[in-house]
């Protein structure tokens, strides 16, 4: 599996650089241990077990060869649908402080709704809408949990209900 | 002793004192099976209330949410393996796979009759040796919480055995993002690269909230769903062990008792540690380590029964000592203190009323906690009804107001969703989560106490010079490399 070497070697590339920035770390004045080493000592073992599994991947990829056969599953796997996932969470974490708890949760709901395949409107929705309402209640109302309220327009809608 | 053991029965019964443990154990249920809420915050809300009560009402109510909250967040642990709260992250392993084979109501059956028996345990014990096991308390300095520790990670070996170097590595990865944040003994930044927010490190249980919860809704969205609603036919009744089964886990259980029992009452280690540490010496023992996580009862058993022992165990150093055992007990502390009594020594004696009421509304509160834990059972299992298209992103809604409601911090979410797809990417490429949060969990205490030690007494070998600190040290480095040993005899 290539993805599993890529993910060896991204952990080896950012261990090896947080290694190296590690002793940039100030001293500190005193005795004891300086702040730098235990962290040292950690990125220095991930880099040495990440770069064993860099060696023993390539190693089994030159004994079983590079035919690689696909187990045929009766669930495909769909990249796409977890990519625009993650953007779609992206898009709301990054929207979040700005449109409010409200807007944000009920365009991200509806979003990934459609994402996980449902087509009935009235579904997405209703459920969208009510699922969004419970939270508000059980974490704003009972439990007293400020929620983001957004800007302007948006502060103004999410002030009308909490 | 006895005496006072039957008055504080007594007052507990009595009808209002009875009502206010119910509605305790209620709200502790309720709320410990909410991501990111914990009974903490609950009861740090419910604070003002109760000093307009008389101490001994206003303390069982926080003593019930105290022992139910801890049990509350194993059901969405085992439903949708998201655990409620940090304490029932062990539980996910194997209870979330018993969901997924269809043995929800067997996992969660599991979990109520242990999480009863583990809080019973402790606090017969608190009524019994309280004093006792606070002395022994008082002898764990920082080289024995090394030590203790260094024995929670030993378990990796038992976690990881189909892949060694993983294990370690995800150990290392928990154990370095542990450092991230202010340096605990010289307060210089480590890692932070100039962010104020990265100042105060990774909070817990974001990350742990997208290592189990956000990894599995982005497992689940990746899945092709062939039908427009995932429905499901759920029958799903709590079932209790059958006397066979309670039977093979009751050594399990007891040793887990006791481990949570000692644990709780260290200052600092806390239940999250206890549940982990009983975890690990249910598969070092087992004759079947292998099957720990694939979804057997014992995975969930040792965890609920130490988890909610601790709950007893860090009532001995509040009550013996006056020492907080971790910030629910701090603010336990706090009411305490504000009531006007002075917990220590002499709080048995002049107190002896309020003392033995605390200790017979616990052990009444774990025993309702049963019928009130099936009950709530029911209503938790029902949203698995849910078609997955709405519950997955409901799920992820939740967790993210979770995690927001920590600190009110955005960096939260996204060390959520960071976590999440470093989970994705371990669970893909098969390395294990568990060393990963067991470093997480560990990794503060780890690092404190052995510069601590060091700086103390600038001897390493102070670690195994030290009786307690020596045995545990090295019966943690014979159980970190048993699995291997057993695993070279078997293939020969």
């Amino acid at each position: 599996m290539r993805g599993e070497q890529a993910f060896n070697i991204t952990v080896f590339i950012v261990a090896c650089f947080l290694f190296i920035n590690s002793w940039t770390i100030l001293k500190g004045i005193g005795q004891g241990m300086s702040p730098n080493i235990w962290p040292a000592i950690l990125l220095g073992g991930i880099v040495i077990l990440s770069g064993i599994l860099i060696v023993k991947y390539w190693k089994n990829q030159h004994k079983v060869g590079s035919k690689i056969f696909k187990k045929i599953s009766e669930e495909e796997i769909n990249s796409k649908r977890l990519f625009f996932s993650l953007l779609l969470i992206i898009i709301y974490f990054s929207l979040f402080p700005y449109l409010g708890f409200i807007i944000a949760s009920i365009f991200f709901l509806v979003g990934y709704m459609y994402l996980m395949g449902l087509q009935k409107k009235l579904i997405i929705y209703g459920a969208s809408i009510f699922i969004v309402f419970i939270i508000v209640l059980l974490f704003n109302k009972i439990l007293l949990i400020p929620l983001p309220r957004g800007f302007s327009i948006f502060r103004d809608i999410s002030l009308i209900f909490y | 002793m006895l005496t006072n053991i039957i008055s504080g029965f007594s007052i507990c019964l009595q009808p209002l004192n009875f009502l206010i443990l119910v509605t305790g154990v209620i709200m502790g249920i309720l709320v410990g099976a909410i991501p990111g809420i914990n009974d903490t915050l609950l009861i740090s809300l419910l604070a003002p209330m109760v000093m307009y009560l008389p101490p001994i009402q206003g303390f069982l109510g926080l003593i019930a949410i105290y022992c139910a909250g801890i049990y509350g967040g194993s059901i969405t642990a085992i439903l949708f393996r998201i655990p409620g709260t940090a304490a029932a992250s062990a539980t996910v392993f194997d209870g979330y796979e018993l969901t997924k084979k269809g043995q929800a109501g067997k996992a969660l059956g599991t979990a109520i009759i242990c999480s009863a028996i583990g809080g019973l345990f402790s606090v017969v014990m608190l009524m019994t040796i309280a004093p006792a096991l606070a002395k022994v308390a008082l002898q764990f300095g920082p080289p024995e919480y090394f030590s203790i520790s260094f024995l929670g990670l030993s378990v990796i070996s038992s976690l990881a055995s189909k892949s060694p170097i993983k294990g370690i590595l995800s150990a290392l990865l928990g154990l370095f993002i542990a450092t991230i944040g202010m340096d605990p003994m010289l307060g210089v930044s480590r890692f932070t690269f100039g962010s104020n927010f990265l100042l105060s490190g990774i909070q817990f249980i974001p990350a742990v909230i997208g290592l189990f919860a956000i990894n599995e809704i982005f497992y689940q969205t990746e899945k092709f769903v062939r039908k427009k609603f995932a429905t499901k036919s759920l029958k799903i009744t709590t079932q209790l062990p059958s006397f066979q089964e309670f039977k093979r886990i009751f050594t399990t259980i007891i040793k887990s008792c006791g481990i949570g029992t000692l644990v709780g009452a260290l200052p600092g280690a806390g239940a999250t540690v206890a549940a982990f540490l009983s975890y690990g010496e249910a598969v070092r023992s087992s004759k079947y380590p292998e099957k720990f996580g694939t979804g057997i009862i014992e995975g969930v058993a040792a965890p609920e029964a130490a988890n909610n022992a601790s709950t007893g165990g860090a009532m001995i150093p509040l009550l013996s000592l006056g020492i907080p055992g971790g910030s629910t007990t701090a603010v336990l502390l706090s009411m305490l203190i504000i009531k006007g009594l002075r917990p220590g020594p002499l709080m048995f004696l002049q107190q002896s009323q309020f003392v033995y009421s605390i200790f017979a509304g616990m052990f009444i509160a774990n025993l309702i906690m049963i019928p009130f834990g099936l009950f709530f059972v029911q209503v938790f299992v029902r949203l698995l009804r849910i078609p997955e298209g709405i519950l997955y992103p409901a799920i992820f809604i939740i967790a993210t107001v979770g995690c927001y409601s920590l600190r009110s911090n955005l960096i939260d979410l996204w060390v959520m969703l960071v976590m999440g797809i470093l989970g994705y990417f371990m669970r893909k490429y098969e390395f294990p989560e568990a060393p990963l949060i067991l470093g997480l969990i560990l990794g503060s205490l780890l690092e404190i106490n052995f510069r601590t030690t060091l700086l103390m007494f600038d001897n390493p070998l102070i670690f195994f010079t030290r009786p307690i600190s020596g045995v545990i040290l090295i019966f943690a480095i014979l159980a970190f490399l048993f699995p291997f040993v057993r695993g070279c005899f078997k293939k020969k």
